[in-house]
C-alpha cells in the first residue's frame, strides 16, 4: 500500500515512537521522528508533514510549546492531533485552542485505534 | 463818773467828760453857762460832778429835736447817701448793686448818732462795734474797701444836708453846734477807721491765710506729687463735679498726650468707643451717689495699644461729709491678664487634655481614695460615668481581681496604686484585669507615679491606665493568622506537590501500560507473524489485563484528583442529545458484544447545557456501560431526556440484576463494589460511580437510583438548565 500523504511523529519516548512508526508505515505513508519539541519544529518546517502527531510531556520543549511557536500561515492544511497521558480537561481544553484538532488519550488508543485515527485525519488534510 | 480828790473835776477831765474842748469848758466858765469856781495858783476852773451832768442834761435837752429829727428820718437819710453814692459811681456802674447791701447798717449808724450825742463814752464803744460788724459783712458780701468807706462819707453827707433843711442846727448856738459837729465827726470817724482796719486785718488775715495755705499746698502738692508721679499707676484727681485737673507724669507718659489734651473731658480720648459708654455711666453714677467704684477697662497706650486697666476711683470729703474731690488711679493689669488668661487657658488645656486623652487617668489621695478621674477611665473600664469612679481602693479591690501576664493572681499590695503608695514610678505594668461584678476583662497596661509637695511628702497618687485589650486581641489573632497562613501555605505547597505527583503519575504510570498496550496490540494484529490460536488466546488476556490496568490507573487518578479538588471543568454550552448519542456511538461494539439495545428518547428541540463535553461524555459512558453490564444480554436500555424551565432529566434504565435496597446507597462511596448474578465476570474499580456523582456534582447537579434486585435500575441524572 502507498500513500502520498506524510505523518511526522514527535514523541520523546522510544518504544512509542517505533511503535507508532511501525504502525503507521505498515498503512503506507512517508513517517518522520523527533524526541522533542525543537527538533519536531524543524523536522515540520523540513518536510512540511500533512498529519503531525504530538506528545505534550516532552524534555528541551513540550507540545505546548510547539503549538504556540508554530506559525499556521505555514502549514494551511496540516492536521495536528496530540496524543498524550496528560488527562486533565484544563489541558486538553488548551491544546485545542492552541490549534491542534484532535486529542487522544495516549492510554486508551491501540494499534486499530492508531490506524483508524491517522486514516481519518488524512482524509481531512 | 469822774472823781477827784475833792470831789472837784479840772477843765481838762470836763471837757472829755462832756465831750467838749477844754477851751470851751473855759468859755462856758467864764461865761456861766458852766458853774465852776477857780482853784490853784493858776485859778484854773474846776467843777463840780453836779454842776457837770447839769450841762449834759441842758445838752440832751439842746440836741432832743436833732435826736427825734435823726431817729424819724434815718432811712430818708440813708436813701439820699445812697443816691449820692450812685450819682458818684455812675449808674451803669456795676458796683450800684452792692450799695444795697449795707442800706440796713446806714439806716442804724444814723439811729444811733441820734442815741448817743450827750453819751460819747457809750457811742465810741457802739461806733467800734458797728464798725468792725459793717467790715465783715462788706467783706463777706464782696464789697471792696473803697465801696464800704464811701458809702460812711456820702452817709455823712447826706446826714448834714438833711438836718441842715429841717432848719434844726440854726436853733443851736455856735457851740452847741460845734459841739454836735464834734461828736458826730468822732463817731463817723470811728466807724470809717474801724472799717479800714478791720479790712486791713482781715486782708492781711486772709492773705495769710491764704499764703499759709499756698505754702501748705505746695509743700504737700509737692510731695504728693513726686509720690503719683512715681507711682506706676497712672493717677488724676477730679472737681466733685467730675471735671478732671490733675493727671500724673505717668498717665502722660502712658497715654502719649499733654495735659491741654487730657483737661475735664478729654481722657475719653484714650478710651475703648466700645467700652466707654460703660464708663461714662459708672462715673456718672458716682458722681450722683457720692460713691466710690472700682470697673477694669481699656485705655490706649502712646504705642496704639489697649491694655486692661483696673481702675479704683475714690470720693475726697471734708468733714461734714461734702465730696470736695475725686482721686482716681488706674492700675496696667495687662500682664495680671495675660498670665490669668494665660493660666485659664493652660488650665483649660489640661482639662482639655485630660478630658480627651484616650488613656485612663486617675488621681487618688493618700488615703485610697479617687479624687479624679477621666471620661476615659470611665468608658475603658465599663463604668457608666466618672461619678461611679470616685470610690476607693477598698471598692476597687472587691470588684477587681488583676492578674500577672503569667497567669497568677495579683495581690492587691502589688496593684499600680499600691506601688505609687510605696513611692513608686513605673510604666508598662501589664496586668489582666478581671471585674467580677459585671463579668468583663481587660488587658491594661499602667502607668504611676507619686504626687510630691515641696516637703517631699507624697501628697497624690496618679495611675494612667491604657486598654490594650484590642491590641492583645489583635495581636492574638495576628498569629492565629500567621499560624493559619502558615498551614495555608504548607497546604499549598503539599496540594502542589500532590499536583504535580498526580500529573507526573498519570504520565508515568500510564506511559509503560501504554507501550505494553501498543506491542501486544501490533503483536496480535499480526505485524510480527503469524499466531497460534492459543498464543493469540493468551495475548488476548494479556491485553484485557492491561486494558483494565489502564482504566484502573485513570479511575485512580481522577479520584485522586476530585479529592484533591485539582479537578478543574472547563464547561460550554453543549447540547445534550448529541453528547448522548456520541456516547451511544463510542459504546456501539460492547452492546453489540451482548446484542443490547440502546434507545435513546429526547425531545426534538436540542437541549444545551453548560457541560465539560469531555468529563461529562465520561460520566454518561461509565452510567452506561453500567447499565450494559448489569444487564443481560438482548437487553434493551432506555435513555431519555427531560426538560422543565430549570432542569433536565436524564434517566438510564436498565432491566438487569438490580440493586439491593441496603445497597443503593453504598454504590456512590468509593470502592464500593456489591455482590451480585454478574459481579464475578465484570472487571470494576470500585470507582466509577463515586467519580460520576462526583463530575455531576461538580455541574451542580445530582444523580439518584431507583432499583429493585433483578428487577433492573434506573439512574437519574438532573443537570440546571
Amino acid at each position: 500500500m502507498s500513500n502520498t500523504k506524510s505523518v511526522l511523529i514527535v514523541e520523546d519516548e522510544k518504544v512509542l515512537r517505533d511503535v507508532y512508526e511501525l504502525i503507521i508505515r505498515t498503512l503506507g505513508y512517508t513517517v518522520y521522528t523527533a524526541s522533542n519539541g525543537i527538533e519536531g519544529l524543524k523536522q515540520l518546517k523540513k518536510h512540511k508533514p500533512d498529519i503531525m502527531l504530538l506528545d505534550i510531556f516532552m524534555p528541551i520543549m513540550d507540545g505546548q510549546e510547539v503549538l504556540r511557536n508554530l506559525n499556521k500561515a505555514d502549514f494551511p492544511n496540516i492536521k495536528i492531533v496530540v496524543c498524550s497521558n496528560m488527562s486533565d480537561s484544563k489541558v486538553t481544553q488548551e491544546v485545542l485552542d492552541n490549534g491542534a484538532d484532535k486529542f487522544v488519550l495516549k492510554s486508551s488508543i491501540g494499534p486499530n485505534e492508531l490506524k483508524s485515527l491517522i486514516n481519518d485525519l488524512a482524509l481531512k488534510a | 463818773m469822774l472823781t477827784t480828790d475833792n470831789n472837784l473835776v479840772n477843765c481838762q477831765l470836763a471837757a472829755q467828760y462832756l465831750g467838749v474842748s477844754v477851751k470851751t469848758v473855759r468859755h462856758w466858765a467864764q461865761s456861766g453857762t458852766l458853774k465852776g469856781k477857780k482853784v490853784g495858783s493858776r485859778g484854773d476852773w474846776r467843777f463840780s460832778p453836779d454842776d457837770l451832768n447839769k450841762m449834759i442834761k441842758v445838752g440832751n435837752d439842746k440836741y432832743e429835736s436833732i435826736k427825734k429829727f435823726l431817729l424819724e428820718h434815718a432811712d430818708t437819710i440813708q436813701s439820699l447817701a445812697n443816691q449820692k453814692h450812685i450819682t458818684h459811681l455812675g449808674t451803669e456802674n456795676a458796683q450800684v448793686k452792692n450799695l444795697k447791701k449795707n442800706r440796713e447798717d446806714y439806716v442804724k449808724i444814723v439811729k444811733e448818732f441820734a442815741n448817743n450825742l450827750q453819751k460819747t463814752t457809750q457811742g465810741e464803744k457802739v461806733f467800734l462795734e458797728l464798725g468792725t460788724k459793717i467790715a465783715k459783712k462788706s467783706v463777706e458780701q464782696g464789697l471792696t474797701l473803697e465801696e464800704t468807706v464811701d458809702g460812711t462819707i456820702f452817709l455823712k453827707q447826706a446826714f448834714w444836708e438833711k438836718l441842715g433843711e429841717s432848719g434844726l442846727l440854726q436853733q443851736l448856738t455856735t457851740h452847741d453846734l460845734y459841739s454836735f459837729n464834734q461828736i458826730i465827726s468822732l463817731y463817723a470817724d470811728i466807724v470809717t477807721s474801724k472799717i479800714i482796719f478791720a479790712y486791713h486785718s482781715y486782708y492781711k488775715e486772709q492773705e495769710e491765710r491764704t499764703l499759709r495755705a499756698e505754702e501748705l499746698r505746695h509743700t504737700s502738692d509737692n510731695q504728693f506729687s513726686m509720690l503719683a508721679d512715681n507711682i506706676q499707676n497712672l493717677a488724676w484727681m477730679a472737681e466733685p463735679d467730675g471735671y478732671i485737673y490733675w493727671y500724673n507724669k505717668r498717665w502722660y507718659e502712658y497715654t502719649g498726650t499733654k495735659p491741654k489734651d487730657m483737661e475735664g473731658w478729654g481722657w475719653q480720648s484714650v478710651h475703648n468707643p466700645q467700652t466707654l459708654p460703660q464708663v461714662m455711666e459708672r462715673w456718672v453714677a458716682s458722681i450722683k451717689n457720692g460713691k466710690q467704684f472700682d470697673m477694669t477697662f481699656p485705655l490706649k497706650g502712646a504705642d496704639g495699644v489697649f491694655r486692661p486697666f483696673l481702675t479704683r476711683v475714690m470720693p475726697v470729703k471734708d468733714k461734714a461729709g461734702k465730696i470736695i474731690q475725686w482721686t482716681g488711679t488706674n492700675t496696667d493689669i495687662s500682664e495680671q491678664k495675660d498670665a490669668e488668661e494665660k493660666l485659664l487657658e493652660s488650665q483649660n488645656r489640661l482639662a482639655a487634655i485630660f478630658e480627651s486623652v484616650a488613656d485612663g487617668i486617675s488621681v487618688f489621695d493618700i488615703n485610697g481614695n479617687v479624687i479624679l478621674v477621666n471620661k476615659s477611665l470611665a468608658e475603658i473600664s465599663g463604668f457608666k460615668n466618672v461619678k461611679d469612679m470616685k470610690r476607693n481602693l477598698e471598692y476597687f479591690a472587691k470588684i477587681y481581681k488583676l492578674y500577672l501576664p503569667d497567669g497568677t493572681l495579683c495581690p492587691v499590695k502589688d496593684w499600680p496604686i499600691s506601688r505609687v503608695y510605696k513611692g513608686e514610678t513605673f510604666t508598662h505594668y501589664e496586668l489582666l484585669a478581671k471585674r467580677t461584678d459585671i463579668n468583663r476583662e481587660w488587658y491594661f497596661n499602667f502607668s504611676g507615679t507619686p504626687v510630691l509637695d515641696d516637703t517631699g511628702e507624697q501628697i497624690l497618687a496618679v495611675v494612667v491606665t491604657r486598654d490594650m485589650t484590642a491590641l492583645k486581641k489583635a495581636e492574638k489573632e495576628q498569629e492565629e493568622l500567621v499560624k493559619i497562613s502558615h498551614q495555608r501555605n504548607e497546604l499549598l505547597k503539599l496540594n502542589k506537590a500532590k499536583d504535580e505527583f498526580i500529573g507526573i503519575a498519570s504520565h508515568q504510570l500510564r506511559t509503560p501500560a501504554t507501550v505494553v498496550k501498543q506491542y501486544i496490540g501490533i503483536v496480535l494484529a499480526g505485524l510480527g507473524g503469524e499466531l497460534t490460536p492459543g498464543q493469540r488466546d493468551y495475548l488476548q488476556t494479556a491485553y484485557a489485563s492491561n486494558e483494565r490496568q489502564l482504566k484502573l490507573i485513570n479511575d485512580l487518578l481522577k479520584t485522586a484528583q476530585i479529592d484533591a479538588e485539582t479537578y478543574r471543568l472547563n464547561r460550554k454550552s453543549y447540547s445534550l442529545t448529541n453528547l448522548l448519542q456520541d456516547v451511544a456511538d463510542e459504546l456501539q461494539t460492547v452492546l453489540d458484544t451482548k446484542k443490547q439495545r440502546l434507545i435513546i428518547s429526547a425531545p426534538d428541540q436540542p437541549i444545551n447545557v453548560r457541560i465539560d463535553e469531555t468529563e461529562m461524555k465520561l460520566a454518561f459512558a461509565n452510567l452506561l456501560e453500567n447499565a450494559s453490564k448489569y444487564s443481560y444480554e438482548l437487553a434493551d436500555i432506555k435513555v431519555a431526556i427531560k426538560s422543565t424551565s430549570k432542569t433536565v432529566k436524564i434517566s438510564i434504565v436498565d432491566t438487569g440484576v438490580g440493586i439491593r435496597e441496603e445497597d443503593q446507597v453504598k454504590i456512590f462511596d468509593k470502592f464500593t463494589r456489591i455482590d451480585n448474578d454478574l459481579s464475578d465476570t465484570i472487571m470494576g474499580t470500585g470507582l466509577g460511580l463515586y467519580w460520576v456523582k462526583n463530575i455531576i456534582g461538580m455541574h451542580d447537579g445530582s444523580i439518584t437510583v431507583v432499583s429493585k434486585l433483578n428487577k433492573g435500575a434506573t439512574f437519574t441524572v438532573t443537570l440546571p438548565l
